[in-house]
């Protein structure tokens, strides 16, 4: 009973404190139960639709040629093999969306009545169709992507280019397509009708057409036999080298790696987002630490009555325990609850970019096992801080046995009338050093983070996003046929300098080649010294260098100046690493070299064409004249009709703007919890001050100055944190991106403005906070 | 003939508890002279203080007027009450208050900086000089807590008179010293008073009210006694004493 009343006291008398804690704790779990929850929501609803549609471990994209008889065979023979399932699919590769070229990998599926495992989402996009209604021929049903990629919608029309004519298609509705679904994945599945789909085939090209739009393919889904003890990658590779299969893919993408590849988005934004809060828990335990520290100091003469009432040091411990855990619990438990809407909201927010149906199902177990491991790791820190309450005695507490106000003469500036106010606030600061580390620790922390956060979407831009993928800067992309030859570049730059000089030029292809046994996506450049982003040795200049990602040197167990064997169909050749570098193409797994060296095996040809001009405003006059003089090798086309990126730049932009309202919310609380002690622990001064003459106004700003100049120390602290870490710590949440050496460019906003957000709301807050200092009278000082 | 400097009208102030009213001042008529040294006694809980707090602008009184240079501070508004004790009123508190993180010279000096008319080397210089004349000067760096009972509240008189106050108030200045301190402290004052500065101040101690030149007695919120005394001089204060005290024995004090 007694352990209750004091309990019950012991929250009424710090209010504030309580609901403070209470706050930051609810911010925090309802973060975490959201991360893991809608990360978990969206795993298992790929895995459950996954085994709905029948996908293989391993699907590979096989051109359909007479010789894939023997191999489908040996694959089938295989002893790691349990099945092997095949569709057909036709390959497009010139198709219009709603009037936008298509920048995926696009295959053609028929759609089987009866047989149709993907679901049709309703109009609302909150569910599915209970029964919807079959193609008809001219219709066309999309994955869910689509809606964002090329901003289509139900009726919108898909135009299939092929040699013999167009096809136009009705977008009958949206498709959750769980394999190759996401936004971020490259090669898109639709699904026509068996009329529909015999017309086409019927206008496959022959791979010696020059313009091949059609194409006939082959999907083998591969499914790993139980027995199997190899990991799929494994699996894959001894595939490969029993059955010689991916000399015959244009691709092959393993299912784990789909739903890897399906949840990078959501795996980034949380990787930030549990980062940030791991930070925002740090500051709860120093914010907890000196709420503690001060509430020991300032109760103390109730601590030595207690003891002196025979309260032990134990019992007293535990009710200070107990009154932080309970404050710590009910914020959990809100956060936990509260968590629940914001689950269905990020879930339709990341619904467009992983294509899959949000479900708001709460992760109970993770979640509440997550909060229920910060709050013992919270009790325990709090139980070992109270040890304090030993040092206190009955007799020196009751006594009023402070500890004496020092400062340190270093920091010691004379008061003087200039500059009267920011003086005595920043004695008011020295004076009590201690109390404001923690404030100071807790601004660096702040101010790193939304660092952190700016220079990473500042360097999200359109631009470094292409060039990340492989792309270059360019004003006019062209896309070349197999008439194009390197060789005609002169002539064709030669008619572009007439209306614009070129100011750069690159001619590239993009392959899926072999390295030691297994397929990777591999980048081709006319002119290999324009690979922008090698971190480490230097670009291939010889024919036989090749440029690779530090993720996927890792995944060869490869180092700079060794040796790999690429081969793509039947030939081969060993390939030197000359340096790394850094590419988003299939989230870092992925390798550069030159035409001249890709030709060792093969006879590749430049795909692409990125021209750079002097006079950007001629950009249409000169597409328009490409497509008149070299039509018949080229398509041209204004480079900015490319890649879609605002869809990244809008996440981060979003996970920005979500770390600074909680940093802003966090500063608030603990401005407040700050400065309502300081208030306590001051109000003889503050009466002292107003007898002297000072009005309420001025020493609120005197407050609110300490409180800014704190910022403005802790924002000192977060910037050098930000030059040693900042790097580091984008490079190691990017990984799964294949961003592994990141730059950050520092700009005066990326510093400051975090900074001086952060000093606003420092002193706005404190300003705020110290409202209680207008009902302080001098009238206080006088004994009765 | 005297010359007023501050007079109170109908003063009254009461509390209301527990919808049980008490009336602490009860119609006080009461004026201050310049240049006089005027104490308030009385029993405890009569209303010294609150009487104190009500003349200085420190508290609101319930009813009354308080009048100074023609005004009723009573009706002030913060911002003019903090202009009042900035440069016409003075405090000196039993407990001394000053701030703990300035140092002695710091605590004289800061209210002299409010006053926008005085400049920085004038302030410093009288800080300096009343520090001198408090005996303080050697000590002027440290920080209260560094110093004894009787230096802080010599450096709290100092501080009270930095911006030459027309009217210094004293609540119970010597209530927290020894003897030795609180003869220093009276000195202190009563030579404040010689040299023009007017002062009321509330007292229990017999001989800190034997310095005034008026006693104004209150019992249950209400004067009911004034005795005027000779100016003070440390020769007589025998017979000040044995006046005094008939007088406040009439009184039943």
């Amino acid at each position: 009973m007694e352990t209750f009343i004091l309990l019950r006291a012991g929250i009424r008398h710090k209010k504030g404190a309580f609901w403070s804690i209470v706050v930051l704790m609810f911010i925090i779990t309802f973060s975490i139960t959201a991360i893991i929850s809608v990360n978990g929501n969206i795993k298992s609803n790929l895995e459950h639709a996954m085994a709905e549609a029948d996908v293989g471990d391993v699907v590979a994209f096989v051109w359909a040629t007479p010789g894939n008889a023997d191999m489908v065979s040996k694959i089938r023979e295989n002893a790691q093999v349990d099945r092997l399932r095949e569709e057909e699919a036709l390959t497009a590769t010139s198709i219009t969306i709603n009037g936008k070229n298509s920048t995926n990998h696009t295959l053609l599926q028929r759609y089987v009545p009866g047989t149709f495992q993907y679901p049709v989402f309703n109009e609302s996009r909150n569910g599915f169709e209970k029964s919807p209604s079959p193609l008809a021929k001219g219709e066309i049903f999309v994955p869910l992507s689509y809606a964002s990629l090329y901003n289509c919608k139900v009726g919108s029309s898909l135009v299939v280019k092929t040699n013999a004519g167009e096809n136009v298609f009705r977008i009958k509705g949206f498709i959750q397509e769980p394999f190759v679904g996401a936004y971020f994945i490259g090669i898109k599945s639709l699904f026509i009708t068996e009329d529909d789909y015999s017309e086409l085939k019927a206008r496959v090209d022959s791979e010696t057409e020059a313009v091949q739009l059609l194409l006939d393919y082959r999907l083998l889904h591969i499914f790993q036999a139980d027995s199997s003890e190899l990991t799929v990658p494994q699996f894959k590779k001894q595939l490969h080298a029993e059955t010689g299969f991916l000399d015959y893919s244009f691709a092959t993408l393993l299912k784990e790696d789909s739903i890897r590849y399906s949840q990078i988005f959501t795996k980034i934004g949380a990787g930030i987002l549990t980062a940030f809060v791991i930070l925002l828990f740090l500051i709860v335990i120093i914010i907890i630490g000196h709420s503690i520290s001060t509430g020991i100091e300032m109760d103390s003469v109730n601590i030595g009555v207690l003891k002196s009432q025979g309260f032990t040091k134990g019992k007293l411990r535990q009710v200070l325990t107990l009154q932080y855990l309970s404050a710590q619990l009910i914020g959990a438990v809100m956060g936990n609850l509260a968590a629940i809407p914001l689950i269905k909201w990020l879930g339709r927010i990341f619904q467009p970019i992983t294509g899959m149906l949000a479900t708001a199902d709460v992760a109970v177990v993770k979640s509440w096992g997550m909060s229920l491991a910060i709050l013992l790791l919270g009790s325990l820190f709090v139980f070992g801080k109270t040890a304090r309450v030993g040092a206190i005695t009955p007799l020196r507490a009751i006594a009023g046995d402070r500890e004496p106000i020092y400062f340190d003469s270093r920091l010691n500036l004379a008061v003087t009338k200039r500059g009267l106010d920011a003086l005595i606030a920043f004695r008011q600061f020295t004076s009590d050093k201690k109390q404001y580390a923690a404030l100071l620790i807790i601004v660096g922390i702040l101010v790193y983070f939304m660092i952190s956060m700016t220079l990473l979407t500042q360097s999200m831009t359109p631009q470094s996003v292409r060039e990340s993928y492989g792309n270059f800067q360019s004003d006019v992309a062209l896309t070349l046929n197999n008439r194009f030859t390197l060789d005609q570049t002169a002539a064709l730059e030669e008619e572009i300098g007439k209306l614009s000089p070129v100011k750069s030029s690159l001619y590239t292809a993009n392959f899926y080649l072999t390295v030691d046994g297994s397929e990777y996506h591999t980048t081709l450049y006319n002119d290999p010294t324009k690979i922008k982003s090698v971190t480490k040795g230097r670009a291939p200049l010889y024919d036989n260098e090749i440029v690779v990602t530090e993720v996927l040197a890792g995944e060869l167990g490869k180092a700079l100046g060794d040796t790999v064997t690429i081969s793509y169909r039947s030939g081969k050749a060993d390939y030197l690493i000359s340096g790394y570098y850094e590419s988003m193409n299939d989230v870092g797994r992925s390798l550069a070299m030159s035409l001249a060296g890709g030709e060792r095996i093969y006879p590749m040809k430049a795909q692409e064409g990125h021209i750079q001009l002097a006079k950007p405003d001629e950009k249409e006059a000169v597409i328009s004249m490409l497509n008149d003089r070299f039509g018949t090798v080229l398509t041209s086309k204004d480079a900015e009709d490319g890649m879609d990126v605002d869809l990244i730049s809008t996440a981060l932009d979003g996970v920005t703007m979500f770390i600074f309202a909680v940093s802003v919310v966090f500063a608030f609380v603990v401005v407040f919890m700050v400065c309502n002690r300081t208030f306590l622990k001051e109000r003889p001064n503050i009466g002292i001050y107003k007898a002297m003459g000072f009005t309420s106004v001025r020493l609120r700003l005197q407050f609110a100055l300490r409180f800014l100049l704190i910022s403005a120390m802790g924002s000192v602290i977060g910037i050098l944190a930000s030059g040693m870490l900042s790097n580091r710590m984008i490079s190691t949440l990017l990984r799964s991106l294949g961003i592994t050496n990141f730059k950050a460019s520092y700009t005066l906003f990326s510093l400051f403005f975090p900074a001086m957000l952060i000093g606003l709301c420092f002193f706005v807050f404190a300003y705020l906070a110290s409202a209680k200092i207008k009902h302080v009278t001098p009238k206080e000082l006088i004994v009765e | 003939m005297k010359k007023p400097i501050l007079s109170a009208r109908g003063l009254c102030k009461s509390y209301a508890h527990n919808s049980v009213q008490t009336h602490i001042l009860n119609h006080v008529d009461v004026e201050l002279y310049e240049g006089d040294f005027t104490v308030v006694m009385g029993p405890s809980g009569s209303g010294k203080s609150t009487l104190l707090y009500t003349l200085s602008g420190m508290d609101h009184p319930t009813a009354g007027q308080v009048l100074y240079g023609g005004e009723n501070i009573a009706a002030y508004p913060e911002k003019k009450l903090a202009l009042l004790r900035q440069g016409q009123f003075g405090f000196i508190f039993q407990q001394m208050h000053l701030v703990t993180n300035l140092t002695l010279f710091e605590n004289v000096a800061v209210p002299g900086y409010l006053n926008k008319d005085v400049s920085t080397l004038e302030v410093n210089t009288r800080a300096k000089e009343l520090l001198e004349k408090m005996g303080l000067v050697e000590l002027m760096n440290r920080l209260p807590s560094q110093a004894s009972g009787g230096e802080q509240q010599r450096a709290a008189i100092a501080r009270a008179v930095i911006s030459r106050p027309k009217l210094l108030f004293a609540d119970e200045p010597t209530g927290a010293l020894n003897r030795k301190n609180t003869t220093e402290v009276l000195n202190l004052l009563s030579e404040m008073n010689k040299e023009g500065q007017s002062l009321l101040m509330v007292t229990h101690d017999l001989r800190a009210a034997l310095r005034a030149a008026r006693i104004l007695y209150l019992e249950d919120g209400k004067l009911i006694g004034e005795l005027s005394l000779p100016p003070y001089s440390p020769d007589d204060e025998k017979s000040r004493e044995t006046q005094v005290n008939a007088w406040l024995s009439s009184l039943k004090w």
